[in-house]
């Protein structure tokens, strides 16, 4: 199975890549009180640590070892990871497609000095059409960081270079509203100072970014994010967040909101998140038609484990956007039901299924996607 | 569910600015597809100036109904052969009668 998995997976990434995952903030509150429990990253997502991966291990359905590729034993100052998806299935739009592309062609790669530690995940992204040949590699993520206590989960943690800020629950679902159209889309990462300090009870993370001067990037802001939470007690967590955005000559944004985590019996976890947007267009040339929507996007999310080895985990979510709460008709809604298999240590098989309305109740467009993803971790 | 919040009509401005921020940007402008770092067909929609580097061969001003950025939006659009975008989820369609007035009033700013 193993074999086959791995000769899928490279053959659809000679196609190229269109998609990353991140973190799995439903593990939050039900396995560890924080990402750092399973992460290397302060905000999650990427290369796991040593519980990570002995979670990976245990949750699995089939019990292989969850080292990089299954075996390798690899020096204290290296670490060694990558990821590799691809995904195909059915998506409406309105119009009626079937889709199969890869998603993530990675590599993660990790020298640890003592308290600093350089990472970085080279791989392929998708090109820019007519400069193909100069665009198909990158390191998506690549930073210096500095820890406190390397040897623990906790305490403060500065990271310069490339990534994305920490903002929000960090969903691995990037169609997901508050992802989209929530300040962190698909490939958001960019250079930036970020300053975390992670404990059990709470946790706070600052970073300054700029638009990317290397590359055309996804986001040519400037800004600077706040991400703080508390939890109140094992079973709640309560967060606040707040980000600026300005993008030369076109706006600035302004971006608060709220989000909650609260674990519903032994393993059934409902999270949210709420937030507010304002955007002041500019106006240059003459300053006339510049406006300032207030836009409304948020996500609620009921996620539950279950199996022999907690091997399946399932996501219910709901997802609201509108984006100019003054003008009517702008508003969309969905609903997600994602189901996640975890074969073994580093197979993932997932379910992504959406049903979209927009305008609800005043007859505007429906949609919807049925994908079945495969995950590979090195 | 929540249900709709807004209850104005659309009095939004057809600039080029309002049009790039509020609609092609945050639609079309994303990594798969017409921002900067992937430039599908070699369209960029993130800035004005990227939009203005297309704009000629997208927009016939005055004329959305010979124009393939509104044209592409549309079920008319898609009947004459033009792909239906955005790909990966539909447009309100109070956005695509923004674009629709933006080209219609002379496609400012372009």
């Amino acid at each position: 199975m193993r074999t086959l998995v791995i000769a899928f997976v490279i053959a659809m990434g000679l196609l190229g890549t269109a998609g990353v995952a991140h973190a799995y903030p439903q593990f939050q509150l039900v396995r560890d009180q924080t990402c750092t429990g399973c992460h290397i990253s302060p905000s999650g997502g990427g290369m796991l640590n040593e519980n990570g991966l002995n979670a990976a291990e245990a949750m699995s359905q089939l019990d292989h070892s969850a080292k990089f590729l299954y075996k390798v034993n690899t020096p204290k100052w290296l670490q060694l990871s990558g990821d590799l998806r691809a995904v195909t299935g059915f998506i409406q739009t309105p119009e009626q497609a079937f889709v199969a592309f890869p998603m993530q062609i990675e590599t993660n790669v990790r020298f640890v000095f003592g308290a600093f530690s350089l990472y970085a995940t080279p791989g392929l992204r998708p090109t820019t059409e007519g400069n193909a040949a100069a665009t198909f590699a990158w390191a998506r993520e690549h930073y210096v960081m500095w820890q406190q206590k390397p040897e623990e989960s906790e305490g403060l943690y500065v990271r310069l270079g490339r990534f994305m800020p920490t903002f929000g629950l960090r969903f691995a679902e990037h169609p997901m509203y508050t992802r989209r159209f929530g300040g962190t889309q698909l490939f958001s990462e960019t250079y930036g100072l970020g300053v975390a300090y992670v404990k059990p009870r709470y946790e706070v993370h600052a970073t300054g970014f700029i638009a990317d001067p290397i590359i055309d990037p996804v986001e040519n802001a400037n800004g600077a994010a706040l991400y703080a939470e508390t939890r109140i007690d094992p079973r709640t967590a309560l967060g606040v967040e707040g980000m600026v955005k300005v993008t030369p000559d076109l706006d600035k944004q302004y971006r608060v909101g709220v989000t909650a985590k609260k674990l519903l019996g032994k393993d059934l976890l409902l999270q949210g998140e709420l937030q507010f947007v304002n955007t002041l267009v500019e106006n240059k040339r003459n300053g006339a038609g510049t406006g300032a929507p207030t836009q409304l996007v948020g996500s609620l999310v009921l996620s539950k484990p279950f199996g022999k080895n907690d091997q399946f985990l399932v996501d219910l979510g709901i997802g609201h956007f509108d984006s100019n709460l003054r003008i009517r008709d702008l508003d969309r809604d969905c609903v997600d039901l994602n189901v996640h298999w975890f074969v073994d240590s580093h197979v993932e098989l997932i379910l992504n299924s959406r049903v979209e309305m927009l305008a609800f109740g005043n007859g505007g467009p429906n949609a919807g996607y049925a994908l079945l993803q495969v995950h590979f971790r090195l | 569910m929540l249900a709709a919040c807004g209850t104005t009509d659309d009095d939004r401005p057809t600039t080029i600015e309002y049009v790039v921020s509020s609609v092609l940007a945050p639609n079309c402008a994303n990594a798969q597809c017409h921002s900067a770092f992937r430039q599908v067909k070699g369209y960029a929609f993130d800035t004005p100036e990227h939009l203005k580097a297309s704009g000629d061969v997208l927009v016939t001003k005055g004329e959305p109904e010979l124009s393939s950025l509104y044209l592409v939006l549309t079920p008319e659009g898609v009947a004459m052969g033009f792909p239906q975008m955005p790909y990966d989820q539909p447009l309100p369609n109070a956005d695509i009668e923004l674009v629709r007035r933006w080209i219609a009033e002379g496609a400012d700013g372009l």
